[in-house]
C-alpha cells in the first residue's frame, strides 16, 4: 500500500544543512503493523511526517518518492495533500496532553473531523463520534463528548486521539511514540487497543517508538534506523532473534532482559564484536555491616491551599524500614506517584521527612541539623535522572567536576583538581580535553557520565542513582549501567538504586522494595521478586512488563 | 579570539545585517555624545559662546544656510548639531544608569522572591503587582513632580538629573523582578540545584554561584529593550517640563523648546534632536529584537 | 470558578487600599493646611486649635482611613490651585479623557489585532516584513514626537486637522467630541497618535502568540486530520490566541490613560491628563493624588473584568482544573 523509495530529507537551518535521513526504503502492507525504530536522531519520526506532508519548517524531501497506492505523495500540492490526511493517512501523536485543543470540546473536534473527511451532516457526524468514542470504551460517550480535553485522563485522551485519527476512516495512520507518554498499565491497553483495530479494519500503522519491548508486543515487522539511514528491515520474530547487523545485533542485545540477571549487559568491544551474555553470580553481604538503615520513615507533603481552600496533606511515603548492607545494591521500584522519589530525597536531605530514622554508618542522619550532617555529606551522593538537567550548562565540566572537591575541600590547589577531574574523567570513560567543554557539546550519555564523575568526586560509600538512565537511548543505558557496576565492584559502593523499568532494576539490584502509592508493596531478594513474586501487584507489573524473551530464546 | 568567532551569537550577529547596522549606528551616537566636546565648534550649553546675530539659520542645504551650521541653529544662536550631540550625551546617560538601577532593584528581589519563596515571595510579588497597577509614565511623574516640589530651584539645576534617574529607574523595576522570579523559578527545580543540595551547598552559594548566571540571559533581552523604553520615558519627562531643567538640556527638553518654534516655520529646531531621538530608540529595538530571537535556547 | 473570582476581587481590593495609602502619601508632601488658615500671627495653641478642628492630630492611619472612605464617597478635596472641588474637576475633564481612550482603543485593538494575526499567519511574506518593520519603527516613536509630527503635517502643512484643543458638543449626558464632524476632526490626530504607539506593542504581542499557538501539537494533529488551513486558522488558533490577548488588551487600556496625557499635553486636549501635568507643575496635591488613585482604581477594574472575561472564555478556567 505504501511504498517509501529512497527518500532523502534535508533541514536547512541557522547553521546550515542537516541531513535527517538518506535514502530511506520501506514498504507498508494492509492489516500489517510496521515498527520504525531507533535511537534518539535516528530520523524516525522524520519519516513519519513525510509521509504526511508534515515536516517541520525548513525541511524537505530532496530525493525519492513516496508511492501511496500507486500515486507519489511528493508530485501533490497542498490541496491534494490536504485531501489524503485525515482521509486516506493519518496520524496518531506522541503526547495525549497536547494534540487535543485544549478550548473546544471533544464532540467540536471530533465532528469537525469528521464532516470535513467524510461529507456527514452535523447530525451524523455527531452520531458518529460517539460510536467511535463508545469502540475507544470511554464510558458513558453520550455525555462524555461534550466535555473539555482537560477533563479527560491520560489514557482517556490518547483514546480520544486515536479516535480523531482513525475517524476519518483512513487506510495508513502513523502512529509517532503514541504510548511514550503513558503509564505502563495504561501503554498495555493502548497497545491492545490498537493491535485490535488492525485486525478488525485492515488498516496499515508505521509504528514509530524507541522501546524495542513495545515493537516485541505488537508489530508484524520492523525497521530498525540509526543516523537517518535504514539499517535492517524485516519480520519482526526473525530480526528479534536473529539480527543480521552489528547496529541491529547491538541494539537488541542491550535491552535489558526481564528474565535473567547478567553479569554486564552486552557492549561492544572496541572491534565491534559483542561479548556473550554471563550469568550473574548470587552475591552476599555481612549483614552485621549495614550502612544505611531506614527505619519508619514517612514523609508528607503539605501542597498548599489558598484562603478558601484548605488542601489536604499527601502522604509521599508511610513508614518503611529497610537495611542496606555495605556494597548491596537496593532497588525502589513502582509507578509514578509510589513515592520512590521522594524516599530517596527524603533519605538524602532534600525533602523534610516528618516521621522516622534514617542511620547512614551508624549516626541518625535524620535528626541532624545541615552543620552536623556536612561532614558525613561527601560520602553519601546522588546521580539524578535528566543528565540535560543536572549539569548547570553555564559551567565548564572542569568546573562541575571540580564543584564537590572545591566545596569539600579535598584538594590543595589548581593542579590537584585538575588532576583529580582528568582522572575521573577517564575513570567513567571519557577523556582530558572535555575539561573546558560545555555540557551542550556532549551526547546524553556523555553527559551521564559526567555526572558520574562529579559524584565519585568525593569518594562516596553510598549512591543514590534516581531513574539515572530512563532519559538515555537503550544502547547508551546499558553502557552506563555497566559502568555503575564496575564502579560498585571496584570501590564497593552502595547502591540505592530507583526506577520504575523493570528489567534494568533485575539487572542492578540486589534486593527490591516494590512501593505503591507510598506504602510497601514487597521486599524481597530480585530473584525471588521476578520468579516468584507474592503480591498481586508485583504480578500485575512484571506481567506488563515488556516481553522481548519468546524472540530471544527462539534465537 | 577564534573562539569567540565560533560562538553561536557572534556567528548569528555576523549573519544578521539588522543586527550589524543598528550597533554601528548606536557605537556612532555613543561616539558623537561622549566626544561631543571634541567634534563640535560650539558648546551650545555655554551662553558665552552664543552669538545672537547667528539665531534661527536653517539648515546648509536651504536658503540662507550657514556653512558653520549644518543643521541649522535655534533662537539664541545654537548650533543644532552641536546642541545634539551634548542633548543624546544626557540622554544616553540617564537612561542606562536608570536601565541599571531597575536591573538592581528587579533582579535583586526577583532573586529573593524566586529562591525563597514564602513571604519574602508574597511581598515582592505583591510590590511588583501593586506597581503595576500605575503605569511607569505616571509612576515617574509623580516622583519627579513630588521631589521637584520639595526641592529648591538652585538645588534642581544640580539634583533633577538624579531624580530623573531614580523616577525612571523605580517605575521600571517590576518587570525585571517578574522574569527573574519566574527564571529562577524554573531554575530550582533543574536537578543541578538539587545536585548542589545534595551536596550540601547553602541557598546563598546556589543562590550567586548556579541560579543567577542562568537567569541572566532573560535579562539582557529585557533590558536592551528596557533602555529604549527608559531613553523615551526620559525624552518625554523632559517634555512635559518634569524632567531636567533646561540649563543640562535633553533630546527631549531641546524638542520642548524647540516646539514652541515648529509653526513660526522653524521645524529642523524640532526636526533633528527628534530623528535622533527616533534612531537611537529604533537602533536599540532592532537590536534587542535580534537578542531576543538569537538567545532564544528553543532555536539553539 | 465563583471563588477564584471573588479571590481575586479580594485582592483588588486590598490592592486598591494600598495604592490609596501612596496616594495619601502624596497628599501628606503638601504644604501644612494649618499654616494657610492659622495665618503668620497665630499662637502655639490657635494652630493646636485649628489642627485638631481641621481632624490633623488624628493618628496617621485614622486619617488614611479617612482618606479612602472619602474617596470611596467621591469627596476628593479642592484644589490647591483653583479652590475647585477635585470630584467636579474631575468630573469635567473626564469625558475628553475617556472619549479620546475609547477612540484610539478601537483603533489600537481593531488595527493590533488584524495586523497581529496577519503576521503571525503569513509568516514570511514581503507585507508581513514591512507591517514588523513598522510596527518596530511604531514603538520606537515617543508619542509625542509623533503628535508634533501629526500636528505639523495634518494642521501646520495641510490644515485639515486643528492642531490643538477640543470640540465637543453638549449631549444628554456629557460634552461630546463624537457627535460632530468638527469634534471628530479634533479628536482624530490625538487619538491616533495615541494608539500608534500601542498599535505596534499590540501587532508584535499577538503575533508572539499566534507563532507560538501555531507550533502547538494540536495545530499539527489538525493538519494531519486533514483540516483546511482556514478551519485551523479561525477554530483552533484563534480562540487559543484571543486568551492572551484579553490580559494584554486591559492591561493595554491603562498604558493608554498613562499615554493619553501625553497627548493631552501635546494637543491641549482639556482631559484628566492635561489637569495631572498641570497639577504636577502648581505642585498641586490633591489633584495629583486623586488623579493617581483614580488611574490606579480604573487599572485594577480593567483587569478585574479581564480576568471575568477570561474565566467565561477559558474552559479550563470555567470548569475547573
Amino acid at each position: 500500500m505504501l511504498e517509501v523509495n529512497n527518500i532523502t530529507i534535508d533541514f536547512a537551518s541557522r547553521r546550515g544543512d542537516v541531513r535527517a535521513a538518506r535514502n530511506v526504503s520501506l514498504t507498508v502492507e494492509r492489516g500489517e503493523i510496521l515498527g520504525l525504530v531507533g535511537e534518539s536522531g535516528a530520523g524516525k519520526s522524520t519519516i513519519g511526517n513525510a509521509v504526511m506532508g508534515l515536516l517541520e519548517s525548513g525541511g524537505a524531501v530532496t530525493k525519492g518518492s513516496i508511492m501511496f497506492e500507486g500515486e507519489n505523495l511528493l508530485d501533490m500540492d497542498d490541496s491534494q495533500m490536504r485531501a489524503v490526511r485525515g482521509r486516506r493517512i493519518s496520524m496518531i501523536m506522541q503526547d495525549p496532553m497536547t494534540a487535543l485543543n485544549p478550548v473546544k470540546t471533544i464532540a467540536d473536534q471530533i465532528t469537525e473531523t469528521i464532516s470535513h473527511n467524510l461529507g456527514l451532516n452535523a447530525k451524523d457526524a455527531m452520531q458518529d463520534a460517539i460510536n467511535w468514542l463508545k469502540k475507544m470504551d470511554i464510558p458513558n460517550p453520550e455525555e462524555r463528548i461534550h466535555h473539555y480535553p482537560h477533563e479527560f485522563s491520560g489514557g482517556q485522551r490518547q483514546r480520544i486521539v486515536i479516535a480523531m485519527a482513525l475517524c476519518g476512516k483512513p487506510d495508513l495512520v502513523i502512529a509517532d511514540e503514541p504510548t511514550t507518554a503513558l503509564d505502563v498499565s495504561v501503554q498495555a491497553q493502548i497497545l491492545q487497543l490498537i493491535k485490535k483495530l488492525v485486525a478488525e479494519t485492515n488498516i496499515g500503522i508505521i509504528l514509530v517508538t524507541h522501546n524495542m519491548g513495545v515493537v516485541a508486543e505488537v508489530t508484524d515487522r520492523v525497521a530498525i534506523m540509526r543516523y537517518g539511514e535504514l539499517v535492517e528491515i524485516g519480520p519482526t520474530s526473525k530480526i528479534l532473534s536473529a539480527p543480521e547487523t552489528d547496529y541491529a545485533k547491538m541494539l537488541i542485545a542491550s535491552v535489558p532482559p526481564g528474565d535473567t540477571k547478567l553479569h554486564r549487559l552486552p557492549v561492544p568491544t572496541e572491534d565491534g564484536t559483542l561479548p556473550p551474555a554471563q550469568a550473574a553470580t548470587h552475591r552476599d553481604f555481612d549483614e552485621n555491616d549495614i550502612i544505611l538503615k531506614v527505619k519508619d520513615l514517612s514523609i508528607t507533603y503539605n501542597p498548599g491551599g489558598s484562603m478558601f481552600s484548605k488542601s489536604e496533606p499527601v502522604r509521599a511515603l508511610q513508614n518503611l524500614s529497610f537495611d542496606l548492607p555495605r556494597g548491596a545494591s537496593m532497588g525502589l521500584v513502582g509507578e509514578s506517584g509510589s513515592g520512590k522519589s521522594t524516599c530517596a530525597r527524603g533519605i538524602i536531605g532534600l525533602t523534610p521527612t516528618s516521621g522516622g530514622q534514617v542511620y547512614f554508618n551508624g549516626h541518625e542522619i535524620s535528626a541532624m541539623s545541615e552543620k552536623q550532617r556536612r561532614p558525613l555529606r561527601p560520602a553519601m551522593q546522588m546521580i539524578f535522572q535528566d543528565p540535560y538537567s543536572s549539569l548547570n550548562k553555564r559551567m565548564s565540566i572542569l568546573d562541575i567536576i571540580a564543584e564537590p572537591i572545591r566545596f569539600y575541600g579535598l584538594a590543595n590547589n589548581r593542579t590537584e583538581i585538575e588532576q583529580q577531574v582528568v582522572s575521573l574523567l577517564e575513570r567513567v570513560g571519557l577523556n582530558g580535553d572535555a575539561l573546558k567543554r560545555f555540557p551542550h557539546q556532549f551526547s546524553g550519555g556523555q553527559r551521564q557520565r559526567i555526572a558520574v564523575a562529579r559524584t565519585l568526586a568525593s569518594k562516596p560509600e553510598l549512591i543514590i542513582c534516581d531513574e539515572p538512565t530512563s532519559a538515555l537511548d537503550v544502547s547508551v543505558q546499558a553502557a552506563v549501567l555497566n559502568l555503575i557496576k564496575d564502579l560498585q565492584d571496584e570501590y564497593n559502593l552502595s547502591l540505592l538504586f530507583i526506577s520504575h523499568d523493570l528489567p534494568v532494576v533485575r539487572q542492578m539490584c540486589d534486593d527490591i522494595i516494590v512501593l505503591k502509592q507510598g506504602q510497601l508493596v514487597e521486599m524481597d531478594q530480585t530473584d525471588r521478586i521476578f520468579d516468584n513474586p507474592q503480591a498481586d501487584y508485583t504480578k500485575e507489573l512484571i506481567q506488563l512488563m515488556p516481553h522481548m524473551d519468546d524472540f530471544k530464546q527462539a534465537g | 579570539m577564534q573562539k569567540f568567532l565560533q560562538h553561536n551569537i557572534v556567528q548569528d550577529y555576523l549573519r544578521t545585517p539588522s543586527a550589524i547596522l543598528s550597533s554601528l549606528v548606536l557605537v556612532a551616537i555613543i561616539f558623537c555624545a561622549i566626544f561631543a566636546g571634541y567634534i563640535t565648534n560650539q558648546n551650545p550649553f555655554d551662553p558665552l559662546q552664543l552669538d545672537l546675530m547667528d539665531s534661527q539659520i536653517p539648515p546648509v542645504w536651504l536658503e540662507y544656510g550657514d556653512e558653520r551650521f549644518i543643521f541649522g541653529t535655534d533662537e539664541q544662536g545654537r548650533d543644532v548639531l552641536a546642541a545634539l550631540f551634548y542633548g543624546s550625551r544626557l540622554s544616553l546617560l540617564v537612561g542606562l544608569a536608570s536601565v541599571l538601577l531597575s536591573c538592581f532593584i528587579g533582579i535583586g528581589l526577583g532573586l529573593a522572591a524566586g529562591f525563597f519563596r514564602g513571604t519574602t515571595d508574597t511581598v515582592v510579588t505583591r510590590l511588583a503587582d501593586l506597581q503595576m497597577t500605575i503605569p511607569g509614565l505616571i509612576v515617574a511623574l509623580m516622583l519627579a513632580g513630588v521631589i521637584k516640589s520639595q526641592i529648591s530651584m538652585e538645588m534642581q539645576e544640580t539634583v533633577m538629573i538624579y531624580v530623573v534617574i531614580l523616577a525612571i529607574g523605580f517605575s521600571d523595576w517590576p518587570k525585571y523582578a517578574r522574569v527573574t522570579r519566574s527564571a529562577v523559578m524554573i531554575e530550582s527545580q533543574e536537578d543541578y540545584v538539587l545536585a548542589a543540595r545534595a551536596m550540601g551547598a547553602s541557598p546563598w552559594y546556589i543562590l550567586f554561584k548556579h541560579v543567577l548566571p542562568n537567569v541572566m540571559r532573560s535579562n539582557i533581552v529585557i533590558a536592551t529593550v528596557g533602555l529604549g523604553i527608559a531613553i523615551m520615558l526620559e525624552a518625554t519627562l523632559s517634555f512635559l517640563g518634569a524632567g531636567v531643567p533646561v540649563s543640562t538640556p535633553s533630546l527631549g527638553t531641546l524638542i520642548r523648546t524647540g516646539s514652541n518654534f515648529l509653526f513660526a516655520g522653524e521645524w529642523w529646531v524640532v526636526f533633528f534632536p527628534g530623528l535622533m531621538l527616533i534612531l537611537t530608540v529604533f537602533s536599540i529595538n532592532i537590536l534587542g529584537d535580534w537578542l531576543r530571537d538569537a538567545m532564544n535556547p528553543k532555536l539553539d | 470558578m465563583a471563588i477564584k473570582l471573588l479571590q481575586r476581587l479580594l485582592q483588588s481590593m486590598l490592592v486598591l487600599l494600598a495604592t490609596g495609602f501612596l496616594a495619601f502619601l502624596i497628599m501628606s508632601f503638601a504644604p501644612d493646611p494649618v499654616d494657610n488658615i492659622a495665618g503668620d500671627y497665630a499662637t502655639t495653641e490657635d494652630r493646636a486649635r485649628i489642627r485638631a478642628e481641621l481632624g490633623y492630630d488624628r493618628p496617621f492611619l485614622v486619617q488614611y482611613g479617612e482618606y479612602m472612605v472619602k474617596f470611596v464617597q467621591w469627596d476628593l478635596g479642592s484644589s490647591l490651585r483653583t479652590s475647585e472641588p477635585v470630584a467636579e474637576l474631575i468630573a469635567s475633564r473626564a469625558p475628553a479623557t475617556l472619549e479620546l481612550v475609547l477612540v484610539s482603543t478601537i483603533m489600537t485593538l481593531g488595527a493590533g489585532i488584524w495586523l497581529g494575526i496577519y503576521t503571525g499567519v503569513h509568516r514570511r511574506s514581503k507585507r508581513t516584513q514591512a507591517i514588523l518593520t513598522s510596527s518596530l519603527l511604531g514603538i520606537s516613536m515617543p508619542t509625542f514626537l509623533l503628535g508634533l509630527l501629526a500636528i505639523y503635517i495634518g494642521a501646520v502643512e495641510l490644515g485639515w486637522f486643528p492642531a490643538s484643543g477640543r470640540k465637543a458638543v453638549d449631549t444628554w449626558m456629557w460634552t461630546s467630541s463624537l457627535v460632530s464632524l468638527e469634534g471628530w476632526r479634533s479628536i482624530f490626530m490625538p487619538a491616533l497618535t495615541l494608539s500608534i504607539f500601542n498599535v505596534g506593542l499590540f501587532i508584535r504581542l499577538v503575533r508572539a502568540d499566534v507563532l507560538e499557538i501555531r507550533t502547538m501539537d494540536y495545530i499539527k494533529f489538525a493538519r494531519a486530520r486533514g483540516l483546511p488551513e482556514k478551519t485551523i486558522n479561525n477554530k483552533h488558533v484563534l480562540p487559543n490566541a484571543i486568551m492572551p490577548v484579553i490580559n494584554v488588551a486591559a492591561l493595554n487600556i491603562g498604558v493608554m490613560i498613562a499615554f493619553s496625557l501625553i497627548t493631552e499635553s501635546v494637543f491641549q486636549w482639556p482631559g484628566l491628563g492635561l489637569m495631572f501635568i498641570q497639577s504636577i507643575s502648581f505642585s498641586d496635591f490633591p489633584v495629583m493624588s486623586a488623579y493617581f488613585l483614580l488611574v490606579a482604581a480604573i487599572f485594577i477594574g480593567l483587569n478585574l473584568l479581564a480576568d471575568v472575561l477570561l474565566s467565561i472564555v477559558d474552559p479550563r478556567i470555567r470548569r475547573g482544573e
